[in-house]
């Protein structure tokens, strides 16, 4: 069997941007703008894999993700998974009635996954959560996802670039779409 | 031509060449008299010296002007660049002066406790909006392990959950997943301190019978030696008592505004400190 190099090579680079942008999220930005909301980077390469990838390829790069985002945060592991599993599907549902690929759609798409990230983490809390959250932080989640749209777009270009040196032809728009 | 016939024109040249020479030289006039005749030309000239004077000073005046701002300019632009370094070195100083003083404080309780304390500075905060940790810069390697307090001067701050070799992740007293053993400082009524997700907790599992005021400090129990005894944990802010049960909600502020701490201590061994009044300490 032969072993995708560059599809492993990919992934890599897209799990090491995001530990990179996860620790700046949560390290970098606090010293310099203080409690300013910062963009959710995780939720960007979320958006992307669900948007460019088939099904079983956005769900494995959801594992890995929800792997490397964990350590992060207080919340557990496996809630994240569901979650971020569950943010997924919403975007795969999406994709499967309105797709026509590029940076306008990306930043559409994580737009929308921006505004549905809080009601999906209420949702999952409610489901996990013991002591789960009763308002989520609405200013917040809405400075974010008002954050996290505008950085989309060049890490937009940032991962197509991982996908072109990656030798998957951005294409990634090309072979996916409604199926 | 015969030398007297008369010609009018070199009579009048030798009226201007010699005799009104000589007429002027011999007359006796006081050297600083001014002639009529010179006055017009004596005040134009003075006007238009004047006016020269005035033009030229102008100029030069001007050109040494722009030539100062030239000077000016660069001198501004140094200046303006030492004001600069200065404010920075101000700055640093006064930040140095501020964290000089919280090091002294620390250092100061530090030294006063019995506990076993180890300074720790926070690197960073949780990747979601609805949870409240930090990280610090001590981990394993340090000799902390889970479940240690995690606490500053004022009160108490959360107690870690995730340790890794070099940081630590603490669970903020406000955050969902924080539960604390707390008592009511005045009635020492007993219940948990439980995050309640905004910046703020509560106290839970009170009875309905016990005796909780707004205003009341609620302070460690030191169950477990994991924090010392008696250490506030926040306010007493709210009291809710639902009409048929047993127990009563009471919402608290802590005591301590964990998001904006920069270092705190971990308590590596309370050592059974007890902080209470009439406690031992």
């Amino acid at each position: 069997m032969k072993i995708p190099w560059y599809w492993l090579l990919g992934l890599g680079l897209m799990i090491f941007t995001t530990v990179l942008l996860c620790a700046l999220q949560t390290s970098l930005w606090f010293s310099i703008f203080g409690h300013f909301p910062p963009p959710m980077f995780w939720l960007v390469i979320l958006v992307y894999i669900s948007v460019t990838r088939p099904l079983w390829e956005a769900t494995l790069v959801v594992y890995l993700l929800s792997a490397a985002c964990a350590p992060f945060t207080a919340f557990p592991v496996e809630a994240w998974l569901v979650y971020c599993l569950l943010l997924m599907l919403l975007l795969n549902v999406i994709r499967e009635r309105a797709f026509w690929g590029g940076p306008t759609y990306f930043m559409l798409m994580v737009g929308v996954a921006s505004l549905s990230a809080p009601i999906l983490f209420w949702a999952t809390s409610r489901l996990f959560d013991k002591n789960p959250v009763f308002l989520p932080a609405v200013f917040a989640w809405l400075i974010s996802a008002c954050l996290t749209t505008v950085f989309s777009l060049p890490l937009y270009r940032l991962y197509h670039w991982y996908d072109i040196i990656a030798a998957q032809d951005a294409g990634a728009e090309g072979r996916v779409g409604p199926r | 031509m015969n030398f007297f016939t008369f010609d009018l024109r070199k009579i009048f040249l030798v009226i201007a060449l010699v005799i009104v020479p000589l007429i002027a030289i011999n007359m006796q006039r006081k050297s600083e008299e001014e002639m009529w005749f010179t006055k017009p030309f004596t005040f134009a000239g003075a006007l238009l010296q004047r006016g020269f004077s005035g033009l030229s000073s102008g100029v030069r005046g001007t050109t040494a002007l722009y030539l100062d701002l030239i000077g000016v300019k660069r001198q501004n632009d140094e200046l303006k660049a030492q004001l600069a370094e200065l404010n920075a070195q101000l700055g640093a100083m006064t930040e140095l002066k501020l964290e000089n003083e919280r090091m002294a404080k620390i250092l100061g309780f530090q030294q006063a406790s019995k506990m076993n304390l180890l300074a720790a500075r926070v690197i960073a905060r949780d990747l979601l909006p609805d949870h409240s940790t930090i990280t610090v810069d001590r981990g394993l390697k340090h000799g902390i392990q889970k479940h240690m307090a995690a606490l500053t001067i004022g009160g108490v701050v959360g107690y870690t959950f995730r340790v890794e070799n070099d940081t630590s992740q603490i669970l903020l007293l406000a955050d969902r997943y924080a539960v604390i053993d707390a008592i009511v400082q005045r009635s020492r009524a007993r219940g948990l301190a439980e995050g309640d997700g905004a910046a703020g907790s509560k106290l839970r599992d009170l009875k309905r019978s016990d005796d909780v005021k707004v205003g009341d400090l609620v302070v460690t129990s030191g169950l477990s030696n994991i924090f010392p005894k008696g250490f506030p944990i926040g306010t007493v802010t709210a009291i809710d008592k639902t009409r048929y049960g047993v127990t009563q909600e009471v919402g608290v502020r802590p005591a301590v505004d964990a998001l904006n701490l920069e270092e705190l201590f971990i308590v590596l061994n309370a050592n059974h400190e007890d902080l209470s009044p009439g406690g031992e300490d």
